[in-house]
């Protein structure tokens, strides 16, 4: 009876090792598929979905965690989810991609009028700031408030303006659209309160 | 500038302002830009009468003048209708 029980034992440890064993392969081929993926998009993620690479980054160190302990059977419960996960990165990266790029197509075409056209809302205005500056008296609506106001917008709206050329410059369209939008609506604001909207 | 301050005659009849060909630089920068204000002369305006109401200054009219010499050729002379270029 004692022989049978050792027997037994050792059986059972034997099954067990063998069914380790019989994981292990599976659990590499799930974890070397998932690290295979993940450095494929590993780059694009970064920039374009950094937040979500954070989680799945730490889905997979678990999964690289269970593996080290020769916890196999968890690796290989773990790879479909994993597999989800790293598939949902690669998607939100590339729709985000795509956004940027069609985003930045738009912005350069609009860079075109804008270019010419917001210099001249800045030389309308800094012309009638000249004029109003002789001015012995200032017209009515105009308050010398307003006119100090301008010509500090004046100002401000030419060094955001050469900012705006500048992103525009190195290919940074986005930027300077939303610097260029900037300078527009302080100089939309600026003429209005010159009274230069209305004939 | 001693007209500066003179009441300017009236606008007259668009067939006495004819404009000769004299673009000034002022004109030009004016003509060309889209955010120019635009000024349409009613009967009884003088260019000075114009200045006082967009600058507060009547002795500031030249300036109007000079952004407008593409269709002015003399300060007195502005007809109805007229669409002038504030600078």
């Amino acid at each position: 009876m004692k022989k049978l029980s050792i027997w037994l034992l050792t059986a059972l440890a034997a099954l067990a090792l063998v069914g380790c064993s019989a994981d292990k392969g599976p659990a590499e081929k799930a974890l070397g598929s998932a690290e295979a993926a993940f450095n494929a998009i590993h780059d694009q993620a970064m920039k374009y979905a950094p937040q979500q690479l954070g989680a799945v980054e730490e889905q997979l160190q678990g999964v690289k965690d269970s593996y080290a302990k020769g916890d196999y059977k968890a690796v290989v419960a773990a790879a479909p989810a994993l597999a989800t996960a790293i598939s949902g990165l690669k998607d939100a990266a590339t729709a985000k991609q795509a956004e940027l790029e069609t985003a930045l197509a738009k912005a350069k075409e609009d860079w075109g009028p804008t270019s010419t056209d917001v210099p001249k809302m800045v030389d309308a205005i800094q012309s009638r700031v000249d004029i109003l500056s002789k001015s012995h008296h200032l017209p009515k609506g105009v308050t010398k408030d307003s006119l100090a106001a301008a010509k500090t917008g004046l100002t401000a709206m030419k060094s955001t303006w050469g900012e705006a050329t500048t992103a525009a410059g190195s290919g940074d369209f986005t930027t300077a659209m939303s610097k260029a939008q900037a300078v527009k609506d302080q100089a939309t604001k600026i003429m209005q309160s010159l009274g230069m909207t209305s004939g | 500038m001693k007209m500066a301050r003179d009441p300017r005659p009236a606008a007259k009849d668009p067939e006495d302002t004819m404009a000769d060909d004299k673009t000034t630089p002022a004109a030009a920068a004016a003509a060309n830009n889209p955010y120019t204000q635009i000024h349409v002369v009613q009967s009884g305006d003088t260019l000075s009468k114009i200045a006082q109401k967009y600058y507060g200054d009547a002795s500031l009219y030249p300036k109007i003048f000079e952004a407008n010499r593409d269709q002015l050729s003399d300060p007195n002379r502005i007809s109805p209708g007229q669409k002038l270029r504030i600078p």
